[in-house]
């Protein structure tokens, strides 16, 4: 679709500014339904059933969040009179609005459609979705995140986390590991919203840059699954490391970027007193770093000594190297001086108390 | 509240859960929708009549967003029953772990 293209990615490029710039409510709707509907074209691009299933889903998903937003709208302009969304002082349509955010962006009660849609649609365009498209519900959530209630997010954040975990345990599909990855992710930026919301972006804009890298990674490879996954490195050495520094970026280990904003966001909950939420965030993180670690494992087990005994797919092109995901990647090992310096410039801010 | 706004309040309820419960046709499912965006632009009209700032610009948007909600809900009725050879929702189960 040479000629629509243009217009949907300007439709997402004004709808994303129109986040930004706004703060009456109704405005902020219109922008989120407006990016919904653009997506729609990405997702069901090719017309074969898994497409049109995977746009159904996400459709009548969001769909429902966004009525749900517009409804505390309405709840709140009426009991209230105010539209803008930072006076959202109404307890029951701040609480309606919460969910409907955790509904738009995938978090655990709300979260089935998440890897469904992503596993209908190319790997390019579950970019967008994974990033993009979390963008605006995120930003709601800043504005929204000095009323917002601090048990809610806590105990959707740990749910989220621990059961992202779970179901990737049992998961072959790389696409669906990245949905419930990117679920995983989403809950630590859940989690800190409330007391650092800056820190929440920092955390998204990480995640971003990393999980792009992974995707922009797998697409190259044409890796659907995890068995696809073995041969990579005698196909192509170098994408095959870059998508393993990426994985372990997104797990959150030390010398790469994914570390800071954990890092970060334990420090902020232990200076907050929320002991036992870090501690469970920590736990079921865990889980997620076991199935990060399969698929490196799954990609390095061809490496030299050992021989491959699984057939080559001879219908897909060797992989190159491209220069955007070495850029990514190149931006998600070497952010890690940030980690320091951010640690150097907030001492103060994130000490024990 | 309102008696009228209470009354709003309880049309978007039932129809959120019609959208939740009910499984059956794709159809119902769009109607549900619609029948929560028509409750919310009823209540948007009558608030902006209750509290005289006479902007109906609020409940022209949502009326407006809302049919185009509703013609892309009719387009993928459409594509679903052309790929899927039926509209029901319990068959789109391709896609299930």
């Amino acid at each position: 679709m040479p000629l629509s293209q243009p217009i949907i990615l300007a439709t997402l490029t004004i709808t994303t500014l129109i986040f930004l710039l706004s703060t009456h409510l109704v405005l902020i709707w219109v922008a989120l339904e407006l990016n919904t509907l653009a997506i729609l074209p990405l997702i069901a691009h090719k017309s074969h059933p898994r497409a049109i299933e995977a746009s159904t889903k996400y459709f009548l998903t969001q769909a429902m969040a966004s009525a749900l937003i517009i409804f505390s709208g309405t709840l709140n302009y009426e009991m209230t009179g105010s539209c803008q969304i930072v006076e959202l002082t109404n307890l029951t349509s701040m609480i309606v609005l919460t969910l409907a955010l955790f509904i738009k962006v995938g978090l655990v009660p709300f979260h089935f459609w998440v890897p469904e849609v992503l596993q209908g649609m190319s790997t390019t365009a579950a970019i967008f979705l994974l990033t993009w498209q979390k963008l605006g519900p995120l930003i709601m959530l800043f504005l929204i995140s000095p009323l917002i209630n601090f048990e809610l997010t806590s105990v959707v954040a740990t749910l989220s986390s621990l059961v992202a975990g779970w179901m990737g345990l049992n998961q072959t599909q790389v696409r669906k590991l990245m949905a419930l990855s990117s679920i995983a992710q989403m809950a630590w930026i859940i989690v800190i919203i409330k007391y650092a919301p800056s820190l929440a972006i920092l955390t998204f804009y990480i995640y971003s840059t990393t999980i792009s890298a992974t995707l922009l990674t797998l697409d190259k490879m044409s890796t659907t699954s995890i068995k696809y996954l073995i041969i990579s490195f005698s196909k192509s050495p170098i994408t095959t490391t870059i998508l393993m520094i990426s994985l372990l970026s997104l797990s959150g280990l030390p010398p790469l970027a994914g570390f800071m904003p954990k890092w970060l966001t334990i420090n902020q909950l232990l200076a907050e007193k929320a002991i036992w939420i870090a501690l469970l965030m920590l736990i079921t993180s865990l889980l997620s770093l076991f199935f990060y670690l399969r698929l490196w494992y799954n990609s390095s087990s061809t490496m030299p000594p050992s021989t491959t005994n699984t057939t080559r797919l001879w219908r897909k092109s060797t992989p190159q190297s491209n220069f955007t995901i070495n850029l990514l990647t190149m931006a998600t090992t070497t952010l890690l001086l940030s980690t320091t310096l951010m640690k150097a410039i907030t001492k103060q801010e994130y000490s024990l108390g | 509240m309102s008696p009228t706004g209470t009354t709003f309040m309880f049309s978007f309820i039932i129809c959120t859960i019609g959208l939740i419960m009910y499984h059956t046709h794709l159809l119902s499912t769009l109607l549900c929708l619609e029948g929560m965006m028509l409750s919310i632009f009823m209540a948007l009209t009558m608030l902006s009549l209750d509290l005289h700032t006479s902007s109906f610009i609020l409940p022209l948007t949502v009326l407006t967003l809302s049919a185009c909600e509703a013609g892309v809900g009719l387009a993928l009725l459409v594509a679903s029953a052309r790929t899927h050879n039926t509209a029901s929702l319990k068959n789109l189960n391709l896609l299930q772990c």
